[in-house]
This record gives structure tokens, sequence and C-alpha cells, in this order.
């Protein structure tokens, strides 16, 4: 079967500088069509409006943070299948086991590289989707 | 051509501009956010504050470029972490590891004028093609030898195939001179007045000294079991035996400062998408190759007259005619027969790609494609389809391109000059008294003979200049965008410097000369007549008495 094709992009992280570079770097190389928030509420706000393919989530935010945001995404029937993918500048093991075990797809570890931050990003959606 | 700096690349320095100047006084508050937690009583919330801004610098130092930032904030982090967890005072040796942790990161902070990543790729970037990563600088050798007879002897015999080496007559006065010089080789003699292991024994002082030396090749006239030994303990490159045989020592300097080194590969980028086109090109310049990028694949054929690439990356999806079809007519083309072609698509359909295949493609990627996928696929294809080409269109002795190859490269030259007004010069050069050398020394010194020919020649021309062996003892060179008369001066300065080298075999010594013609377009409009003009001017040389050059030119009566 097919992969579907990976369109619209969620981007939630509350550090503006990261989140500009990310967005260049999406829109650029990826050719992605990007939306962004600072907060997790604001996430679960906009995303069924918005339609997101896939979600990347930072860990750490103010309020509600990744985890919690990706549970309260969940309880959206509409959002129930997203493809989810946390950023974190953590590495140990245990914490990215644990990420999956939430429901995510995939990690990206900070700092992540612009130029190739697309092509990890539609290798985890290949993966999720093979 | 070159082109203008990309516009995106402008976007990335701005930014990573602007995070540059946050750097300081998020560090200052980081660092006043320590004190105000010793201060207040070891304030849980404060450390967890500072934890976070770490943590965010952490997170973010890398993708700007600054990498040491990242690590040494990364460190802090953990060491934070620590003391969240372990929630009592902490003693005084702890606290002054995290005072040494935040100097690291201030230090980190002053290393902020050596991007990481993609900035250390955007400062050295360079225009497309116009310019190439290998610069032919002279590489400095050092010959030290106290019989300056000799020295001098062996200095004039490089000098034929390009080395000039800077000779000394005692080990003393170049070791002195290795760290101003920083020679890439050097060719010592063992025996010295000072001592008949002088020279063995000098580099392995030097080695002693400073851990290491540049590489030595030793000479001498002793051959016995302690000369070698020695030599052999001061971590020779080789030994070679006096009387000197050039043509090996100009094999071993060529290892040596790397002469032998290939050219970057050429890869010919189509892709419609500007931002792409110029990342793509982006991140194979930053692996060393040459690129060169289009949008329109209607203008693919021109393009290949010109740049010649080793390897194109194709987008699929192309306006126009797509992918696979413009890579079916490029195979038509009997040059292009065996030009690799590396595809990009979004497709992941696995029906599309089997129906690419079955039509000939060699291989996909998927965008967005990953920077190491990208360059790992793309060298090693350049690098199978050059060994290919060489294989088939090399001579096995002397590596040069064989008689048909060089055909073929002159009528592609020829079609390129006459596209742009461009002169094109040919020379057809001939060993004298070749046959004498195989009868008198065999067949083994005259293809040593031959490759020593070839690589004098090589050495001579210009990299856009092309060498060919015709066979036999007869070689042939293309001197591109050259008028006659030039060819013709720099034709004669190989037969003088080619006379002039001594070739040594069992004992004995011996020079040889050649003879050479010359010819150009467009006074010879076509390959065919270009050829029988160099071949009438050789014959003309010969006919003179050898070691001579003749030029045929047009006279035009008016």
């Amino acid at each position: 079967m097919a992969v579907p094709e990976l369109k619209r992009i969620l981007y939630v992280d509350d550090d503006e500088d990261i989140s500009t570079i990310a967005r260049l770097a999406l829109e650029r190389f990826g050719q992605y069509q990007v939306e962004m928030c600072v907060t997790g509420e604001e996430a679960v706000e906009k995303a069924p409006a918005f339609c997101p393919d896939l979600i990347l989530l930072d860990v750490v935010l103010p309020g509600m943070d990744g985890p919690s945001t990706l549970k309260a995404m969940r309880e959206n029937p509409e959002l129930v299948n997203t493809t989810l993918v946390f950023m974190t500048a953590k590495t140990q093991d245990e914490e990215l086991r644990g990420y999956r075990e939430l429901g995510a797809a995939g990690v990206i570890t900070k700092p992540f590289d612009p130029v190739s931050l697309s092509a990890q990003v539609a290798e985890i959606w290949d993966h999720a989707h093979a | 051509m070159p082109e203008d700096r990309p516009k995106w690349l402008d976007e990335f320095e701005t930014l990573r501009t602007k995070y540059r100047e946050h750097l300081p006084a998020e560090l200052s508050q980081i660092r006043g956010y320590w004190k105000q937690w010793q201060k207040t009583g070891w304030d849980r919330s404060i450390l967890e504050t500072l934890q976070g801004r770490v943590h965010k610098l952490a997170g973010s130092g890398g993708t700007f470029g600054f990498s040491s930032i990242s690590d040494a904030a990364k460190k802090l982090d953990a060491y934070l972490q620590d003391l969240l967890d372990q929630s009592k005072t902490p003693p005084l040796d702890i606290l002054s590891a995290g005072g040494q942790l935040l100097d690291d990161l201030d230090e980190a902070l002053s290393s902020y004028d050596r991007p990481s990543g993609l900035f250390r790729a955007i400062s050295n970037a360079t225009l497309e093609t116009g310019e190439t990563f290998e610069s032919r600088g002279d590489a400095t050798i050092f010959l030290v030898d106290d019989d300056e007879f000799q020295a001098q002897a062996i200095s004039e015999q490089l000098g034929h195939f390009g080395y000039h080496p800077v000779v000394f007559n005692q080990p003393e006065d170049a070791l002195a001179e290795i760290e101003h010089r920083n020679p890439a080789a050097i060719i010592m003699d063992i025996s010295f007045p000072t001592g008949p292991l002088a020279g063995t024994a000098a580099i392995s002082h030097q080695q002693e000294k400073e851990g290491s030396s540049p590489p030595v090749i030793f000479m001498s006239a002793r051959g016995d079991m302690m000369a070698r030994l020695r030599a052999h303990r001061a971590n020779a490159v080789s030994y070679l035996t006096k009387p000197v045989e050039v043509r090996e020592l100009v094999e071993q300097l060529d290892n040596l400062t790397g002469q032998a080194k290939s050219e970057p590969y050429r890869v010919l980028i189509v892709e419609d998408q500007e931002t792409l086109a110029e990342y793509y090109g982006l991140l194979l310049r930053r692996a060393g190759m040459e690129t060169r990028t289009i949008e329109d694949p209607l203008r693919v054929l021109d393009i290949l007259i010109e740049f010649k690439p080793d390897l194109i990356v194709l987008d699929y999806h192309l306006p126009g005619c797509n992918g696979v079809e413009l890579a079916a007519v490029l195979h038509q083309h009997r040059a292009y027969m065996s030009l690799p072609i590396v595809f990009l698509t979004t497709e992941r359909d696995p029906m599309v790609r089997k129906l690419a295949m079955s039509l000939g493609t060699e291989d996909f990627l998927l965008k967005p494609v990953k920077p190491d996928r990208l360059i790992s696929t793309v060298s090693r294809r350049a690098k199978r389809a050059r060994s290919l080409a060489s294989l088939i269109s090399g001579d096995g002795l002397t590596g040069l391109l064989n008689h048909s190859h060089l055909n073929t490269q002159l009528e592609h030259e020829i079609l390129r000059a006459r596209r742009y007004g461009d002169p094109v010069s040919f020379a057809m050069l001939d060993l004298d008294h070749f046959k004498s050398v195989n009868d008198t020394y065999g067949h083994a010194e005259g293809d040593r003979v031959l490759k020593s020919l070839a690589r004098l020649l090589k050495q001579r021309v210009r990299r856009s200049d092309i060498v060919g062996r015709y066979g036999g003892e007869e070689f042939g060179i293309i001197f591109t965008n050259t008028d006659v008369d030039i060819a013709t001066k720099v034709v004669e300065e190989i037969k003088v410097n080619w006379s002039r080298v001594r070739h040594a075999c069992d004992g004995s010594v011996y020079c040889l000369t050649l003879s050479g013609g010359v010819a150009g377009f467009p006074s010879y409009p076509s390959a065919t007549e270009l050829l029988e003009a160099a071949d009438s001017a050789l014959y003309e040389a010969k006919n003179s008495g050898r070691n001579a050059v003749v030029a045929k030119r047009k006279y035009v009566l008016k």
C-alpha cells in the first residue's frame, strides 16, 4: 500500500528562535505547510481546524507539557490517529522509550540540524505508515 | 557561471545572527540565577528555573551552528538535574563543579566564530563552478645531501616533473627549517661528514623531540642491513639506493604530496524548485564536489557538452518532460549511455518506482532527502562510473586515455569550441628511437619510460587539457582554448624537458628525445583534418632529424 503524502505539519514550541528556523527549514527543504503554536493549549485548540497530517511537539512547554498535550489531543476523535512526533533535548533511552509508549511515532533530538529536519520528519512519517 | 547567493542562505544567516545577539544576555541571566540560588538558601524553584534556561540553551545552540554551546549546556543541565534530584544542601566541592561548568559555557560562547553544521557550510560556501576545490600549489620538498653536485643533479631532474626541492647540505639545517616551511616530504641522504648514519640519526632525533616528522625518503650509496634498519627505525617511507632513479623518486613524491589526487566529481542537478536545487548543490559542494544546477530539463544537452558531469541528479517530476523520459533521451546518445542518473522523487508508490527501474534508471532517492544519503549515493555512483569509464577508456599502462577515447574527446572539444568560438590545438608526440630502448634494456624498462613520459606530460599541461596515448610510443594532447602558437611553445618546452630527463637502468644512464607535430582548430575545421595535420607535422619533425617540434598552419592566400 502506498504511503499517504505528508503535507501539513503543526509545530508546537515556545522557543521563538527555534520555531522560526524550524519553520523555515520545513517550508524550504520539505515544502511542507507549517502552522505554529506556542503552547499545548493553543495546539489542542488549533489542530482540528488546521487538520495536520503530523504534529511536531516540544516536550518542554509552559503550562501543559508535551506529553500532557499528546493526551489531550488523543481525546479528540478527529486527532486520535494524527501522527505525533516529540522534540527533546533529553537523550536518555528511558525517556525516549517513554515517549513512544505514550503513542508518539518518533522522537527528534535537539539541537536539530535545520538541513536534515525535513528528512528526519519524513523518515518517521514513512516508518509510521509503512 | 557563478550564481548569486541564494536568498534562503541569507534568511538562515539572519536568524543565526539574531540568536547570537541574545547569547551574552542569556548567559549572564543564567549566572544571575546561579548566584541567586545560592544566596537565597537553595530555593528549589530558582534552581528549576535555572535548569529550564540551561536546558533550552542545550537544545538550541547546535541548531544555529553553536554546537560547543549545546555541548557545554548539556553537561551543565545534567549537573543541575542531579542537584534537583538530591534536594538537600549540596557540599562545597559539588558547588565548585557548577562554577566550573558555567565557566565552560562562557568559553563555549567565545567560540562562536567557528560555526558548525549548516552554518559552517554556508560560511565556506563556494560559488557554483568557476571555482574548484583543489589548488595545484607547489609542494615544499626538502632535499638533504652533503654532495652538492649530486644534490643539484637530483634537483634538476625533479624539476622536469614539477618538483623544486629546497636543498640543504646538512641534516641540522633542514631540521631547523621544518617548522617554518612545513615540507610535504624530506629526501635525505644517510651518510654525512658528521657520521655514516647521521641522516637516520637526525630524523630519529627529530621524531623523539617533536613526536613526529614529515615523511622521509632515505637515499644512500649504502645498501647494507645496518643502514636499512636504522632507516626503518626512523620510520622511513622508503629507501632508495644511489644512484637514485628519478622516476621512482617522483612516484614516491606523488604519493606523498597527493598529486595523484583525483578531480572532484562533477554533478549536474536538474530541479525546477529553486530552493531545493540550491540546497542539493550546497550539500554536494559541502562534500567536495562541483555542481551545476539547471531548472529547465530541455537545456540538459547543452550543459552536458560544457560541463561534462560525472553524474546527474534529476527530479522525477519536471515541467516539459518527466524525469524518466529525460533519462531515456540521454541514454540514446552514445556518449551519455553510461552516464549515471540519480532520481529524486516524492513518489512513494512502489509500483511507480518499479516502472522507472525497468526503464533503466539506476537510483531512486525519496524527497525530502537526508543530506548524508544524498552525498553517499552520489559519491558511490560517481565513483563507480569514473572507474568504469577509465577502465574502458584508459590505457592500462599509463592511465591516459586510449586512442578511441582521445579521438572522441577531440570531437567533443571541437564541438564545444565551435559553439563558443574558442581555438583548440592538437599535438601528436612520438618518442624517438624507442625501439632501441626495448632492444637494449628490455620491455620492462620501455614500459617505465612510457609511464615516465605520461607523468611528465600530465604535469606540464593544464587541468583542462587532455592527454592520451595513441599506442606504442605515440601520445596526443588536446589543448583546450589554446591557439596553435602557444600550444607549440608548450610542446617545445616539453621536448626540451624530456630530453634532459636521465633514465637509469642496470647502472647505465641514458637520455631520450621526442618529436612533435601541432595543428589548430579552426584552421583545420574538423577532428579528422586536425589529426591529419598534426600527424603530417610530426612526420616532418621526424624527417628533419628528430628531437623537433613542427607546427602546421594553413595560410590563406588572398
